[in-house]
């Protein structure tokens, strides 16, 4: 990629000011949502810069597409080896918002922890972060349509979660347990 | 409660209250990095450079060296067991009682004894230590495990999935493309009897239910119903979207007199999701509708 001329490099450089400011409190939010405290500035830093170096192909709608850079950013630290312990994982554990204790419904972020990665990234990008169905679907890299369909049916099991959880079974991951019996492992 | 109302639940359990302002030190660094040049090297990932170890050491590592160094008794020739088509996997470890084992998995070129038969997943527990027994005693299996020998079983199950319908579905005639469960019991004098098996992928648990049983001679006493529970692992085995899973089995199911073996089979078992949900449900002959493994 060719920098240009002094010129051209302010433009971009005011250009890509003004995407920072405008946008810099959606991706953190986005990424402080999903990732350790530890990661969010690496991986909010790294995502401006991929936005830096790839301002030419910036699309107008720069939202979805700089929370897919942080997506994206995010699952290479997972692969790398990170230690990343979900935000999500969490709120099971913890004392819900006052404001959904006192709408007597106790289960929404227990519920929320017990669905399924891509159905809890469905629900959390139009609930959280605010997107359209249409931008969530940038995000992810699914047409339109295809993220509706997942959505809709995210939104279903997030129902059935909520109502069952009350009464829903956990096992814990690795849990080897004999009703009977005096067994160890 | 409409979409608007659930969406407006969850909004309120975001766990991030407010962003602070945009910090200009990461600006300025930003635009300080270089826009041009060069395309990063590409670093191997950890996962890559794993599988890249595994590869060259499969390359260089003959499987009879594995064989010595793990007890894999079943590599050794004469086993009576399919040929491995590539290395065997470890799926996981434990200890019982202080026996140490491994749950082991490996893609076969052929099973039940034949040349030419289709090629299998086998799959089971063998303990190490200094004198492992080569042959674990008895072994019962259900679902649908060929060439069964001793501590290991083999099956024709490629990514063995859930039955459909499940609710028409009593009993299969040839278990195999339906099987949601394939397990194996085994029991070996000195050693703890288990039970270790293959299910659908979506299963993250097993629950394994003996019915309660009365007194019969000789040795097998009364007991009440017993309910064996244990966390699958994925096979780790190409080509195979399959979790496997071993425990240990409670004292009073073993008998250990002449022979060792396993005083009963099992009467379910239950494949169950993250969610607890019911995935996959057998018994010691066929497949059961998902209803008869729900509690």
């Amino acid at each position: 990629m060719d920098e240009g001329s002094p010129m051209t490099r302010k433009q971009d450089e005011a250009r890509m000011e003004a995407l920072f400011r405008r946008h810099y409190r959606d991706v953190a939010a986005y990424v402080r949502r999903r990732a350790e405290p530890d990661l969010v500035e690496d991986v909010v830093a790294e995502t401006f810069l991929v936005a830096w170096r790839r301002l030419d192909k910036m699309p107008d709608d720069a939202r979805p597409w700089l929370l897919a850079v942080a997506r994206k950013t995010l699952s290479t630290q997972r692969r790398a080896g990170a230690r990343r312990r979900s935000l999500l994982s969490k709120l099971a554990a913890q004392p819900l918002p006052q404001a959904t204790e006192a709408q007597g419904d106790l289960g929404v972020a227990d519920a929320l922890a017990r669905l399924s990665e891509r159905d809890r990234e469905a629900i959390t990008l139009v609930a959280w972060d605010g997107l359209s169905p249409n931008e969530a679907a940038v995000v992810v890299g699914q047409s339109a349509v295809a993220f509706r369909v997942r959505l809709h049916r995210a939104k279903r099991r997030l129902r059935q979660r909520i109502d069952a959880s009350s009464t829903a079974h956990e096992f814990t991951a690795g849990e080897l347990r004999l009703t009977e019996g005096e067994l160890d492992r | 409660m409409t979409d608007e109302a659930l969406l407006e639940l969850v909004r309120r359990a975001d766990p991030v209250h407010g962003v602070g302002e945009p910090p200009v030190a990461l600006l300025n660094r930003v635009l300080a990095s270089p826009r041009s040049g060069a395309v990063r090297p590409r670093r191997l990932s950890r996962r890559r450079t794993v599988l890249l170890a595994c590869a060259v050491a499969a390359a260089i590592v003959p499987l009879t060296a594995l064989a010595a160094v793990n007890h894999w008794w079943f590599l050794q020739t004469g086993a009576g067991l399919p040929r491995p088509g590539q290395q065997p996997t470890v799926v996981t470890r434990g200890s019982w009682s202080g026996h140490r084992w491994t749950l082991v998995a490996y893609p076969s070129k052929h099973f039940a004894g034949t040349t030419n038969g289709p090629n299998g997943l086998c799959w089971g527990v063998t303990f190490s230590g200094p004198a492992p027994p080569s042959r674990y005693g008895n072994m019962f299996y259900g679902g649908m495990p060929h060439g069964v020998d001793d501590g290991m079983a083999c099956g024709s199950l490629v990514g063995i999935r859930k039955p459909k319908p499940v609710a028409d579905l009593k009993e299969v005639g040839d278990p195999i493309p339906t099987a949601v469960v394939a397990w194996s019991l085994s029991a070996a004098h000195g050693y703890p009897s288990w039970i270790s098996g293959v299910v659908v992928p979506t299963a993250t648990h097993v629950a394994v239910r003996w019915p309660a049983r009365k007194a019969q001679p000789p040795g097998i006493l009364a007991s009440p119903p017993v309910v064996v529970r244990a966390a699958t692992f994925p096979a780790r085995v190409a080509g195979y979207r399959v979790r496997l899973f071993a425990a240990r089995l409670p004292a009073e199911l073993s008998r250990h007199t002449r022979t060792a073996s396993v005083t009963s089979l099992p009467s379910r078992i239950s494949g169950t999701n993250r969610s607890g949900r019911v995935v996959a449900c057998d018994w010691a002959a066929g497949v059961l509708p998902l209803s008869s493994c729900r509690p």
